[in-house]
C-alpha cells in the first residue's frame, strides 16, 4: 500500500469555481489538486496517487465523459465524480454507465459532495487493496516453471494426478513432486485454496 | 447540518415555465415553513417527450446508484410515469419514508393497491368549466375541437378527459372534432379550415405521432397563428399568447398546496397518508381581455366572478374623445390588424389615401410601431427563451463558486484557530462571483425589458460586443467559435439600442442554427463591421453552414417561413422590419460553397462624439 495522502484532483476550467471547491475540499480536511484544462491534467497524471478526481463535465477541448475515457487508457483508475451547470439526464446515464461515482448539478450542497467524495475514496482504497493482492498473487504465480504453470492450471480444474499425468505423458510420481511444489511456491495448504488462487489470478 | 430533505421527481425539462413555477413555490413555501434551511433535490426526468423502456430502465438504474448513500426526508413525485419510478425507487432504497405525489389521474390507484404512507393532491383540469365558459361567450358554437398531442402521457389521458366533455357535448348537442393525435403539419392545416361555430380546446402537444418533441409556449403559439377559431386553453402559462380563457391550473398554487401538505407530512401528520387523494381548488375562471376584444366578444357576456387577464384600454376606449365621428369602428380595426400585414398595406395603401387623411395616417403609424414594438418584444422573449438552456448553465456557474465558498468559509471560521485570511479571500470570491451573476442578469433583464422605444447615439460595436457576451456560453455548448472583426472607427446609429441588439442577436443565433449539421471544429461564425460608403455603417454575419438555396433566398424574410423544424419563422421578418423602422435594410446572400451572409445596412450619424468611442471591445469569455 502507498503511504501517500488521498488526493482530490478537481478540473474545471471555470477559475471561480474551481477556487471556491478547493477551499471547501480544503476546509473539510482533504488535500487538492486543482486542474484548469483537462490537458494540464492529464499531463501530470500519475498511476499511483490514491484518491478520485472531480470533473466538470462541460469544458473546451476535451468535455468531461472524454477526460474519463482518456484517463482509463492512461491506466489511471481513479474514481471520478461529475459536476456540471445544467442538468442533462442522458450525460448522467452515459457517466454512470462508463462507472462514475456520482453525478452533482450546480450548485451543489457540501453534503452531497462531501458525502460522494467519502464513497469514491472508499470505493479507490478498496480497489487499490485489490490490485496490490492481484500483483502479489502473479508475483508467485510467475516463480512457477512452465511445466509447473501446466500442471496448476490442470489440477485447479479438479483432475486427479493421474489424469494431469495423462494429459502431459508423463508419470503420475513427477506430477505429485510438481505438485507438491506449486503448493509450495504459491504458499497455498491445499488444492482448494490452490483453486481459489488460480480463480483471483484469473480475476486480477 | 440538522436541515431536511426532499427529493422530487418531475417528469418534464426545468426550462417549462409550469415546471419551474410550480418548483419555485414549493421551495418557497417548504423553506417559510421549516424555517431555515431545507435541501430540495429536483429530478428532472425528461419523460414527456416519448421515451422508451430502455431509457427509464437506466433512469432507474441512475438514481440507484446515485441516492443508495443520501436518505431524503420525504420523496415527492409528480405526475403518473414518474409516481411508478418513485415507488420503485422508495421499495428498493428507503421503504419507510413518506411519498407525496401530484397525479393528474384520478383513477391512479384503481388498477393496483394504495401503497402505504402515500399522500396526495390531484391536479384536475376543469374541462367541464372551461367548455361551459366557452358556451356562455360564444353562444353560436355547435361544434367543439379537441386538441391534445401523441405522448404516452398525453394518450393516457385522453380517454379520461373525453370523459370528462362527454355530458356536455350530449347535452348541448355539439358536434365533436377530433384534434388529438396529428401530426404538426396536419394539426395545424386542419386548425386553419376548421367550420364556423367552432370553438377550440386545447390540452397540451408535446409530441405528434412521429415522437418530434415539442416545447408548450412555442407551439401554442404557432398554433393560435394558424387557428381561424376562438381557442380555450387549461394552463396559466400559455395565457397571453392569444387564448381567450379557461378554467386554468395555477401552477403556483399547486406547488404552495403540494408544499404545505409535504410541511405538514415532514411534521409527523400520518394521518395524512390514509387520506384519499384530494382535488385542488385553484382552478381559477380567467379570460383574456385583449383576446376578448380579437374576436369581438362582448364583455358583458363574461360571468361575474371571473378574473381578466391582460386588461388594458383599447385604443377605442384611449382616444375616444379624439375620433369620434371622424373614425368608423371598420376603420379603427383596419388600424390594429397585426403588425407586420399592417405596416406593409399601409405602404401601399399609402398613395391612395385622401389629403384630409393624414392625420389618421400619423395614428396609423403610431399603431403599427407599437404592434411592431410588441412584436419585436415578444420576439425577445422567444429568441431568449431558445438560450434558457445556456443562461441556466451561466448562472449556476457562479452560484455554485458561491455556495461552496459560503460554506467553507463556515467551516474555516469553526476551525480553531479560525483561518481568518482564507475567509477574507472566501468572501472577496463570493462578492466578485455574486457581481458576475448579477451582469448575466442583467443583461437579460434588459433585453426582456419593455420599454418605449428610444431614439439614442449606439456604437454599433458595443451592441455586437454586448450580444456576443451573452451567447458566448450557448456558443461554446454548441462547438462553434465566434470571430469579431470590428471597425475602430465607426460612425454612431441612432435608434433603440434594446431593438437593435435583437437585431444582432437573431443573425448571431440563425447563423449558429445554420451550423448544425456541420462538423463541430468547423462551426465558424464571423461578425464584421464596417463603414464602407459616407452616411452608412454595416454589420455582416457570416456562417460557414450550408448556405441557403438561391430559391429560397427570397423567403427568408417572410413571416413564417423557417427552415428550422422549431423555428416560428418570426426572427429574421421582425429583424428586417426592426432595421427598416430605423430607415436601413437587411439582405442575404448565399454565396456558394461559403454558408450564408446576412448584411444589415444601417444609415450613420457622423457625430464628433462617435469618433472617440474608442475600440475597447473585449472578446467574450471562453464560456
Amino acid at each position: 500500500m502507498t503511504q501517500a495522502p488521498a488526493t482530490i484532483f478537481l478540473v474545471d476550467d471555470d477559475l471561480s469555481v474551481l477556487r471556491g471547491l478547493g477551499r471547501l475540499l480544503r476546509a473539510a480536511g482533504h488535500v487538492t489538486k486543482p486542474f484548469a484544462s483537462p490537458s494540464e491534467f492529464l499531463s501530470q497524471l500519475s498511476g499511483d496517487t490514491p484518491g478520485c478526481a472531480v470533473l466538470d463535465l462541460r469544458m473546451p477541448g476535451l468535455n468531461g465523459l472524454e477526460l474519463q475515457q482518456a484517463m482509463e487508457s492512461k491506466g489511471c483508475h481513479l474514481p471520478v465524480i461529475f459536476i456540471t451547470g445544467h442538468g442533462d439526464v442522458p450525460a448522467s446515464v452515459r457517466a454512470m454507465k462508463a462507472g462514475a461515482v456520482d453525478f452533482l448539478l450546480k450548485p451543489f450542497d457540501e453534503q452531497h459532495l462531501l458525502s460522494a467524495i467519502e464513497q469514491a475514496l472508499r470505493k479507490d482504497a478498496a480497489a487499490r487493496v485489490g490490485r496490490v493482492e492481484s500483483a502479489a498473487l502473479h508475483a508467485r504465480h510467475s516463480a512457477l516453471t512452465p511445466r509447473e504453470r501446466e500442471v496448476c492450471a490442470l489440477v485447479a480444474q479438479g483432475l486427479t494426478n493421474k489424469e494431469v499425468a495423462l494429459r502431459l505423458g508423463t508419470t503420475e510420481k513427477t506430477i505429485k513432486v510438481h505438485r507438491a511444489r506449486v503448493i509450495q511456491k504459491l504458499d497455498v495448504d491445499s488444492v482448494a485454496e490452490l483453486v481459489r488462487f488460480v480463480d483471483r489470478l484469473g480475476q486480477g | 447540518m440538522t436541515g431536511k430533505s426532499v427529493l422530487l421527481l418531475t417528469p418534464e425539462d426545468m426550462a417549462l415555465p409550469a415546471m419551474s413555477m410550480f418548483v419555485a413555490s414549493l421551495r418557497s413555501v417548504l423553506w417559510a415553513a421549516q424555517d431555515g434551511p431545507i435541501t430540495l433535490d429536483v429530478e428532472s426526468l425528461d419523460l414527456g417527450w416519448a421515451r422508451g423502456p430502455a431509457y427509464t430502465e437506466a433512469l432507474h438504474t441512475w438514481y440507484l446508484a446515485k441516492y443508495r448513500e443520501r436518505r431524503p426526508d420525504a420523496l415527492l413525485a409528480f405526475r403518473t410515469d414518474t409516481i411508478q419510478l418513485a415507488l420503485e425507487l422508495r421499495r428498493e432504497l428507503w421503504p419507510d419514508i413518506p411519498l407525496i405525489v401530484l397525479s393528474e389521474d384520478g383513477q391512479l390507484w384503481e388498477h393496483q393497491p394504495r401503497p402505504e404512507r402515500v399522500a396526495g393532491l390531484w391536479l384536475r383540469y376543469d374541462l367541464r368549466a372551461t367548455l361551459e365558459l366557452a358556451l356562455r361567450l360564444l353562444p353560436d358554437t355547435r361544434r367543439l375541437a379537441f386538441v391534445n398531442g401523441s405522448s404516452p402521457w398525453e394518450q393516457a389521458q385522453q380517454a379520461q378527459l373525453v370523459r370528462e366533455l362527454q355530458p356536455l357535448l350530449a347535452q348541448r348537442g355539439l358536434e365533436f372534432i377530433d384534434l388529438t393525435n396529428l401530426p404538426l403539419d396536419e394539426l395545424l392545416a386542419r386548425a386553419r379550415t376548421l367550420p364556423e361555430d367552432t370553438a377550440v380546446l386545447t390540452y397540451t402537444f408535446m409530441t405528434d405521432p412521429s415522437g418530434r418533441p415539442f416545447v408548450g409556449r412555442e407551439i401554442a403559439r404557432m398554433f393560435l397563428a394558424a387557428c381561424n377559431q376562438p381557442s380555450f386553453a387549461l394552463h396559466d402559462t400559455v395565457m397571453g399568447l392569444g387564448f381567450i380563457g379557461g378554467s386554468l391550473v395555477s401552477y403556483e398554487a399547486v406547488g404552495e398546496q403540494l408544499g404545505l401538505l409535504t410541511t405538514r407530512v415532514l411534521g409527523g401528520a400520518r394521518e395524512e397518508f390514509l387520506e384519499p387523494l384530494k382535488s385542488t381548488s385553484d382552478e381559477l375562471l380567467t379570460v383574456d381581455a385583449r383576446a376578448l376584444r380579437r374576436w369581438d366578444i362582448p364583455r358583458e357576456r363574461v360571468p361575474a366572478g371571473v378574473r381578466f387577464a391582460f386588461d388594458e384600454p383599447t385604443l377605442w376606449e384611449r382616444y375616444r374623445w379624439w375620433l369620434l365621428g371622424a373614425l368608423t369602428l371598420s376603420a379603427l380595426q383596419a388600424l390594429v390588424v397585426g403588425g407586420l400585414v399592417v405596416e406593409r398595406r399601409r405602404r401601399m395603401r399609402a398613395q391612395a389615401e385622401l389629403v384630409e387623411r393624414q392625420r389618421l395616417e400619423k395614428l396609423a403609424e403610431l399603431e403599427a410601431r407599437r404592434t411592431l414594438d410588441q412584436l419585436a418584444h415578444m420576439g425577445r422573449v422567444a429568441a431568449l427563451g431558445e438560450l434558457a438552456a445556456s443562461l441556466a448553465h451561466e448562472l449556476n456557474q457562479p452560484l455554485a463558486a458561491i455556495l461552496s465558498n459560503a460554506q467553507a468559509a463556515r467551516r474555516l471560521l469553526n476551525a480553531t484557530p479560525a483561518e481568518l485570511d482564507e475567509v477574507r479571500e472566501a468572501l472577496g470570491d463570493i462578492i466578485s462571483d455574486d457581481k458576475r451573476a448579477g451582469e448575466v442578469i442583467h443583461r437579460m433583464r434588459a433585453l426582456l425589458k419593455r420599454e418605449e422605444p428610444r431614439r439614442e447615439l449606439h456604437s454599433l460595436n458595443d451592441l455586437v460586443c454586448e450580444v456576443a457576451r451573452l451567447l458566448a456560453n450557448d456558443m461554446h455548448l454548441r462547438g462553434a467559435t465566434l470571430q469579431l472583426s470590428l471597425a475602430p472607427l465607426l460612425p454612431a446609429v441612432q435608434g433603440d439600442g434594446i431593438q437593435l441588439q435583437q437585431v444582432v442577436l437573431n443573425l448571431l443565433i440563425n447563423g449558429m442554427e445554420a451550423m448544425a449539421q456541420v462538423p463541430e471544429g468547423q462551426r465558424q461564425l464571423t461578425v464584421r463591421t464596417s463603414s464602407t460608403s459616407p452616411g452608412q455603417v454595416e454589420l455582416c454575419v457570416q456562417d460557414s453552414g450550408g448556405g441557403i438555396e438561391p430559391s429560397r433566398l427570397p423567403l427568408i424574410f417572410e413571416p413564417f417561413y423557417s427552415t428550422k423544424d422549431h423555428g416560428l419563422g418570426m426572427g429574421l421578418s421582425i429583424s428586417r422590419s426592426i432595421v427598416e423602422a430605423h430607415g436601413g435594410r437587411l439582405e442575404a446572400k448565399s454565396p456558394p460553397g461559403q454558408g450564408a451572409l446576412l448584411r444589415c445596412i444601417l444609415p450613420s450619424v457622423d457625430t464628433e462624439s462617435s469618433h472617440d468611442t474608442s475600440p475597447r471591445h473585449h472578446l467574450p469569455r471562453g464560456r
